[in-house]
């Protein structure tokens, strides 16, 4: 029967070209789009390397100092997350790593600009960098503060061109790092590992950053077990009365930790709330599809209208309204279909052209499972969204009036 | 003519209820689309109200925030800084300003009045700053070193400020913070005074609206009590980016440990565009895109209307109707369609100044946007509807007669 339907379906749209053109323009349009905003999404949120834990990370971001006149809303400084948040139970490593900042340096008089993130030795332990030669920065590092500095490859490529970086020497904001490692690229848009030039914490060249609490950092935890979450959040609150605050403006300090989408939900909609978050980029991409959806309504109508004479014969030999829909929508479907392979190729091309125009640094978009599965589930969607109505339109034709051609 | 036409079209209600629908969703991303570009160019082509050639900025980071206790510390290196700067010949000029043109932050003073929230944008300059940045002096004077040892507060407004509080009053020696509030702290209570009114600081460059301005003085020596310490030098016309490790030679030379990240307003300027304009094209091309879809499917949906109604259309023609008649009729029924489709979009967008929604867009902006929008939306129905109605012209009388 399927078979049936799908040798129907093919013929129709052999028949009217035009009509075949403009729906396959429509589907694969919409789709490409759809799919290159879900593969950006994706490399934002999907667990990858070098965050293949993702899942188990919770991250402190983001803590209010708060007091009765003033706020501060911000980053947590070291000496915060130093004392009270090391050492929670079921935490598996715990990090401290900084925010990235630009940082100068100055090769033959042409100045390159850089990203700097200080890290610990857990931080390598917790996140899984691609590492191209030499080795990451371990805890002894960062305990003697030792010069030395991992860099990507782009940044290697800039200061020493295709040369080995290991132990040659950078300079950034007038410190000199010694190269211990050279890892992959890693795209600007993963806040969590991001950076060109990684250093040891301890060779800040801030007097008393062990003793901030707020400012410029971020607290990895890497949880045993993701349903542990719930544990880890309840002792971190608890431990909060507990922080010992030397300005009198402020009072307590106020926070807790965030999953990665979050702490980026918390960002962009001002609140931590995700289902919230994850609601406007659904509402959003379905606002987006509602055009397309009525220009493919109206013309799938067109086009069964054309064949009112076809759907007169079968229900007058006993097709039932059931039926009917089914195979106009299993048509629909094969149509999309057909549209989602050109949406696929369309959307490879245009991820190439991102990848390769630099617009986002070292952004690797790609098509991979994951976005195909999604890509496949937007397939049927559209096609269910655009076929249902046209096809109840269809069932409900009189058979007579069909036979006549008569039809409103 | 006009009512036989609705008569027709209310007859097929459902079908048309569609291609109206279609028309009126087309017609809200078209608008919205050509308000982002009108209002684009209509920021463009005003005046910023100060020059960026030439102007380097040096963001200064001293690593020691949250304490005054460095404070005497920290003015001495500055007045060090200062000499540093002094001694380079690439300098002409040097001054402070707290928030630069182009940068991603912003300082501003809210207070309610009337039930509606005023927001003024507060900056902080040294007495040099207004020749670096080549401010535009309308009225008054800007700081001067004397206004260290006044004791009220000097500040310098620019023109929208002043027209909104003043109107056609003299601004200078007035308290520029609108009135009313009995909260000690804010800014209404404390004596402020205009010195001066310039035209135009705005900060976010020329794909930003101008915004209620205040400047408050900020001598050079404070640098670093700001709320974000900057210089911003005039540098020699012809200075090259070389100059930037000397500079930054000069100053960590004086300054260890602090650090200096040091950009070309050009740079900051190219840096703050790349984005805006990705997103302008990226949404540009999308909905053109999109508008080109429904074009197509319009003009599908009305060749199959036309073929549907070849035995009316022969009648017509039997009975006398000219080509040109017939023509008017299949595109008349359309630009109704696309009227009723147009009519509800007109309806929604009304709301949105009328309810105060958006009100970062000029009422002109708006207007020239609609105008526009409709007018290519009529366009483009007249266009999908050409050849359907050529193919209705074309229904030879005897054959659609014969049809069954």
């Amino acid at each position: 029967m399927l078979k049936n339907y799908f040798k129907i379906a093919l013929k129709v749209l052999l028949r009217r070209k035009f009509y075949t053109f403009i729906s396959l323009f429509a589907i694969s349009f919409t789709l490409v789009v759809l799919m290159v905003a879900t593969a950006i999404l994706d490399h934002m949120f999907a667990p990858m390397a070098p965050e293949t834990n993702l899942d188990r990370l919770l991250c402190v971001f983001h803590m209010d100092l708060v007091g009765p006149e003033a706020q501060w809303n911000g980053n947590p400084g070291y000496g915060f997350l130093d004392k009270y948040v090391r050492g929670l139970h079921n935490v598996e490593r715990f990090s401290i790593a900084s925010e990235e900042r630009t940082v100068t340096s100055y090769k033959d008089g042409a100045e390159i600009k850089s990203m700097l993130k200080r890290t610990d030795g857990e931080f390598w332990k917790i996140l899984d960098f691609k590492f191209i030669e030499g080795r990451p920065i371990d805890g002894d590092d960062d305990a003697k503060a030792n010069f030395v500095c991992v860099i990507n490859d782009a940044t290697r490529k800039r200061f020493f061109g295709d040369q080995s970086a290991l132990g040659k020497f950078i300079e950034a904001d007038r410190q000199r790092f010694q190269v211990i490692g050279v890892v992959e690229n890693v795209p600007a848009m993963r806040h969590i590992p991001y950076a060109d030039i990684w250093v040891p914490n301890s060779t800040s060249p801030e007097v008393n950053y062990k003793e901030k609490l707020m400012g410029g950092n971020m607290g990895l935890l890497l949880a045993r077990d993701k349903n542990d979450f719930d544990l880890i959040r309840q002792e971190f609150a608890s431990r909060l009365p507990q922080v010992q605050i030397v300005d009198h403006n402020y009072e307590r300090m106020q926070g807790r930790p965030d999953t990665y989408f979050e702490g980026v939900a918390r960002e962009a909609v001002d609140d931590d709330n995700a289902v919230l978050f994850t609601a406007v980029i659904v509402i959003l991409m379905f606002l987006f599809m509602l055009l397309p959806t009525i220009n493919l309504i109206n013309i799938n109508i067109s086009r069964i209208l054309e064949r009112s004479s076809e759907i007169g014969v079968r229900k007058s030999f006993g097709a039932s309204a059931w039926t009917l829909v089914g195979q106009f929508i299993v048509e629909n479907l094969v149509l999309t279909a057909i549209g989602g392979i050109f949406g696929f190729i369309l959307t490879q091309i245009i991820l190439q052209i991102l990848n390769s125009s630099g617009l986002i640094e070292f952004a690797h978009f790609t098509l991979n499972l994951r976005v195909f599965g999604y890509g496949i589930l937007l397939i049927l969607v559209f096609g269910l969204l655009s076929g249902v109505y046209p096809a109840w339109r269809m069932s409900r034709m009189q058979p007579v009036l069909a036979l006549k051609g008569v039809v409103r | 003519m006009i009512r036989h036409l609705f008569k027709l079209i209310w007859n097929k209600k459902k079908s048309n209820l569609l291609i109206t629908l279609e028309v009126l969703f087309s017609f809200l991303v078209l608008f919205a689309v050509v308000t982002m570009g009108v209002v684009a160019l209509e920021r463009f082509n005003q005046p910023l109200g100060y020059s960026y050639n030439n102007v380097w900025l040096v963001e200064v980071d001293t690593r020691l925030t949250f304490d005054s206790v460095y404070n005497a510390q920290k003015r001495a290196i500055v007045d060090q800084l200062l000499l540093a700067m002094k001694q380079l010949p690439e300098i002409e000029q040097t001054s402070t300003w707290a928030i630069p043109p182009y940068s991603s932050y912003m300082s501003s003073y809210g207070e309610e009045t009337n039930g509606k929230l005023v927001r003024i944008a507060i900056h902080h300059g040294s007495e040099d700053a207004k020749d670096v940045l080549g401010l535009q002096l309308l009225k008054g004077r800007w700081f001067e070193a004397a206004d260290r040892s006044v004791n009220w507060k000097p500040v310098v407004i620019n023109r929208l400020l002043a027209e909104q509080r003043f109107g056609n009053e003299d601004p200078l020696g007035k308290n520029p913070f609108p009135p009313g509030s009995d909260k000690p702290e804010t800014r209404r209570n404390q004596d402020y005074r205009v010195v001066g009114v310039i035209s135009d600081f705005r900060k976010g460059g020329e794909f930003t609206e101008s915004m209620l301005t205040s400047i408050e003085y900020l001598p050079i020596e404070k640098t670093t009590q700001a709320i974000s310490s900057n210089f911003l030098i005039k540098v020699r016309p012809g200075t090259t980016a070389e100059f930037k490790e000397r500079l930054d030679r000069a100053l960590t030379a004086v300054a260890k440990g602090w650090s200096f990240d040091i950009k070309t307003l050009e740079e900051m300027r190219q840096a703050d565009f790349k984005p805006r304009i990705a997103f302008m094209i990226t949404t540009g091309l999308i909905s053109g895109f999109l508008l080109l879809m429904v074009a197509l499917g319009l003009t599908g949906v009305l060749w199959q209307n036309v073929s549907r109604r070849t035995q009316e259309i022969g009648l017509r023609r039997a009975l006398g109707s000219s080509e040109r008649r017939i023509y008017q009729q299949i595109l008349g029924e359309l630009l109704v369609l696309t009227t009723f489709g147009l009519l509800v979009g007109t309806a929604i967008i009304i709301q949105f100044p009328l309810l105060d929604i958006i009100t970062f867009v000029t009422s002109k902006a708006y207007i020239i946007s609609f105008l526009i929008s409709i007018t290519f939306m009529y366009g483009i129905t007249t266009v999908c509807g050409l050849y359907p109605s050529l193919l209705a012209v074309e229904v030879q009388p005897a054959e659609a007669l014969h049809y069954e």
